[in-house]
């Protein structure tokens, strides 16, 4: 039937996933470590039009005898047909820095992720909103562990510290013993002994990573595999901070606002599409 | 119908626990021993429309799939173990924990829960209860006509109190405090009152003021750790985020309508 309805109806199927991404955002606007998703576009394919019957010349003649011709393109030229989904494409940009109260938090300052070892594989997270478990290990909020580079970190509140480069300190004097509990006031740190140093990695195209919820992120075939962050690439490491949600709500207001109205604009096209077909009917074709 | 509309929705949620948090936090800004909580936020699961990796052409593939979330949930209601101010009372029973530690008290129904609230009584057998009578562990057992005024607790836990009739006082008790090595697993059950959880490890037995244990100051208590300017910038957020989530709830109405119109 009439080619710019779909079109119109497929601009607006495709707002209503932008319209998703949008509301995504906004729920985690408060999410610690969220990277906002943008939703991006592409153009159906264009038909190429051309008139039907005609070869694109127009020949004279006298008495029979062609003198001349011109040429007239059958061609009328490209006709768009729509707009669709493509991709989510989630931008990395750095969210603010927040101030807690926990020994726990850790934020990343510049590109890379968190190992985490969940019973599906590896993933990646750069919410460091962190606890440790029973015996020490230090964990995520959904209890999985937390990696360094010589695997698990095993810690006690009030005895490790983070500095920028990521290692982990500890003092020997109360690691022996695991009844031994520390509090922030007496430890002196008169031992301190290097443990470890988190397992930061990053991979390839970042943009191929696939989210998973709970703030973890797993490596595809087109991310690259996950590989220990160069040294001169290593981001900060902020301890008794957390990285904020990037999602800036005055864009995502005004795209969503936008959305709105492409869609309005949508709907009037279909609706003088269907306008017009009702003249045609009713006037036109009247008998 | 929209997938927004529910992803909105659960922003909503989640700002509303955020809400409840922060009003519970309020509530207990004069709370003895209270201790703060935090809502921490998750994304939800996302859904996959396209598969990366699958054919575009015969001979390219799709690169990037097309992941939609479904909106945020609260992952964990966090309680921030930071000290108190201690304010003096002069009450003889009440004991505040300048540092580390619970005090263990002995349920009714037998099982023991975990305090930092110290403001206890001495109950007509002499026993030093909580104020909702549940007694303290280990039991501080006063003789029958002591001094009321002459009952002093050091920094260690050392009970003593006088006793007509003899010049030194006499100690009675050895309070301990317990201590566990992830309080943050702690479950909450009300009343100032902490049990102990799966995730927060066994409790552990020490003398207050040794190995970084907290020390007893008798006399005082320790108060809410809440601060209300923290608070009322978490509620002007909390609030803020939940009408940009009620926008997109708007939005996407709009958007319904206007489908709707489509047909006229």
């Amino acid at each position: 039937m009439i080619r710019g309805m779909y079109t119109a109806g497929s601009g607006m199927m495709a707002l209503q996933h932008r319209m998703d991404t949008i509301a995504n955002n906004l729920a985690n606007v408060d999410t610690s470590g969220y990277k906002y998703d943008d939703s991006i576009f592409k153009a159906f394919p264009e038909l190429l039009l051309r008139r039907m019957g005609d070869d694109g010349m127009l020949s004279f003649f006298v008495r029979q005898r062609k003198i001349g011709s011109i040429d007239k393109t059958p061609v009328i030229g490209t006709l768009g047909t729509g707009v669709a989904q493509n991709e989510v494409f989630t931008v990395f940009e750095q969210g603010e820095f927040k101030q807690t109260d926990s020994h726990f938090d850790v934020a990343l300052a510049g590109k890379g992720f968190f190992t985490v070892e969940t019973p599906y594989g590896l993933r990646y997270t750069r919410n460091g909103s962190f606890h440790i478990d029973p015996s020490g290990i230090l964990v995520t909020k959904e209890g999985y562990p937390v990696l360094g580079e010589n695997g698990y970190v095993k810690i006690k509140k009030n005895n490790f510290i983070v500095d920028e480069d990521g290692k982990i300190f500890v003092n020997n004097e109360y690691t022996k013993d695991p009844q031994r509990l520390v509090a922030m006031e007496e430890n002196q740190w008169k031992q301190t002994v290097f443990l470890d140093r988190f397992r930061i990695i990053q991979v390839e195209e970042p943009r191929y990573l696939r989210k998973q919820g709970s703030s973890l992120w797993k490596v595809t075939e087109h991310s690259g595999p996950a590989r220990v962050i160069n040294e001169q690439e290593r981001p900060k490491v902020l301890q008794r901070f957390l990285e904020g949600s990037n999602v800036n709500p005055v864009t995502e207001m005004v795209r969503m606002i936008e959305v709105n109205r492409n869609y309005e604009s949508n709907q009037k096209v279909i609706q003088s599409e269907d306008q017009s077909t009702s003249q045609l009917l009713e006037r036109v074709l009247r008998v | 119908m929209l997938r927004s509309l529910w992803t909105a929705a659960s922003g909503m949620i989640g700002q509303q626990y955020h809400i409840d948090t922060i009003a519970n936090n309020l509530a207990n800004v004069n709370t003895t021993g209270f201790k703060k909580n935090r809502a921490d936020f998750e994304d939800l699961i996302y859904q996959t429309i396209r598969t990366a990796g699958t054919p575009a052409t015969e001979i390219t593939l799709v690169p990037v799939g097309i992941q939609v979330g479904h909106g945020v949930k609260v992952a964990a209601t966090q309680k921030i173990y930071e000290q108190g101010s201690l304010q003096n009372t002069n009450n003889v029973a009440d004991i505040a924990i300048a540092g580390e530690g619970f005090f263990r008290i002995l349920q009714y129904n037998g099982t023991y829960a975990y305090t930092r609230d110290g403001a206890f009584q001495i109950d007509s057998t002499g026993q030093l209860v909580t104020a909702n009578g549940y007694k303290v562990l280990p039991e501080v057992k006063l003789p029958k006509d002591f001094i009321r005024e002459s009952l002093s607790i050091s920094q260690e836990g050392v009970v003593t109190v006088k006793i007509p009739g003899l010049d030194d006082p006499i100690e009675v008790a050895q309070i301990e405090i317990y201590r566990f090595p992830n309080p943050v697993g702690l479950q909450a059950i009300g009343q100032n009152l902490f049990i102990p959880s799966n995730a927060s490890g066994e409790a552990i037995a020490n003398r207050p003021g040794y190995n970084g244990n907290g020390k007893l100051i008798h006399r005082f208590l320790e108060m809410s750790n809440v601060q209300a300017v923290q608070e009322m910038v978490n509620m002007i957020v909390a609030q803020r985020a939940y009408e940009m989530n009620s926008k997109a709830i708007q939005t996407s109405d709009t958007m319904l309508g206007i489908a709707n119109n489509l047909k006229r």
